[in-house]
């Protein structure tokens, strides 16, 4: 098994910027093994906005939406922010004090936001990585 | 900068070749000698190829295009066609004046398939994640 699996979502304290806003939680798309090796990751948003999106894959506004407890901590309607990727290095993930790893999203849901991604707004080294793990 | 704004502590850098080691380990900045064109700065790669795997595809239609379009232009005319009439740079200088801050909303046009909303909640986001 990978040091870090795809699906895997994290608590990054650190996303908390000077305004106060809450912390975040990312899910990662990539498996990693080495230190170096990169995870590309999207970050959750609650959603205000339900009213304008349906549950799952909204595509061409980039957002996957989760409801309550489609992932078991999630209390309120939830986007995957899909339009911006970001990437961690696993040595941060695994020694960082500021970043906890939680729970994995199940295959089904894991392979829906996957299939949701606009390929062309993922950068090319993160489309590798995404489709290395999903084989 | 009577075609302001730009990034003051960058132009400072460039004029005075004072730029942070990592910058000058991999590029070289040289001053345009054309009479021309005399204001502007030639940035080159040392012995390096860029990893473009960085960039995603629509950002890399994007540099193709624009090298395309750009690729025999001087800096000056580089320089006009991004303060043409109703750009985004006229409009702020009509409205606010010469070197304030150019709203982002400014590039938005019929075309644009997200509500101003989403973009702002995607912006909020972004500055958030970049701390």
């Amino acid at each position: 098994m990978p040091l870090f699996e795809v699906g895997t979502t994290f608590l990054n304290h650190r996303a908390q910027n000077i305004q106060g806003e809450k912390s975040k939680y990312f899910i990662g798309m990539n498996n990693a093994n080495m230190e170096d090796d990169i995870i590309v990751a999207f970050v959750f948003n609650t959603e205000h906005r339900i009213d304008l999106y349906h549950v799952g894959c909204n595509k061409e506004k980039q957002k996957f939406v989760l409801k309550p407890k489609d992932i078991s901590y999630l209390t309120e309607y939830t986007s995957i922010m899909l339009s911006l990727p970001q990437y961690y290095y696993l040595k941060e993930i695994l020694n960082s004090n500021s970043i906890i790893e939680l729970e994995k999203a199940n295959e089904t849901l894991l392979r829906q936001i996957k299939n949701c991604l606009d390929l062309k707004n993922v950068a090319v080294k993160f489309q590798q990585l995404i489709k290395d793990s999903f084989k | 900068m009577p075609r302001g704004p730009v990034p003051q502590k960058l132009y400072k850098q460039f004029e005075l070749d004072n730029f942070p080691e990592e910058f000058k380990k991999n590029f070289t900045v040289q001053k345009v000698m054309d009479e021309e064109d005399k204001h502007s700065f030639q940035i080159l790669l040392k012995n390096k190829k860029p990893d473009l795997d960085w960039f995603t595809p629509n950002e890399l239609t994007v540099l193709k295009e624009v090298t395309e379009i750009f690729k025999d232009a001087l800096a000056k005319d580089m320089v006009e066609a991004t303060h043409f009439k109703n750009t985004p740079w006229d409009k702020t200088v009509k409205t606010k004046g010469v070197g304030k801050h150019i709203d982002y909303f400014l590039a938005l046009d019929e075309d644009t398939y997200l509500s101003r909303e989403e973009i702002e909640e995607r912006f909020k986001l972004q500055k958030q994640l970049s701390g």
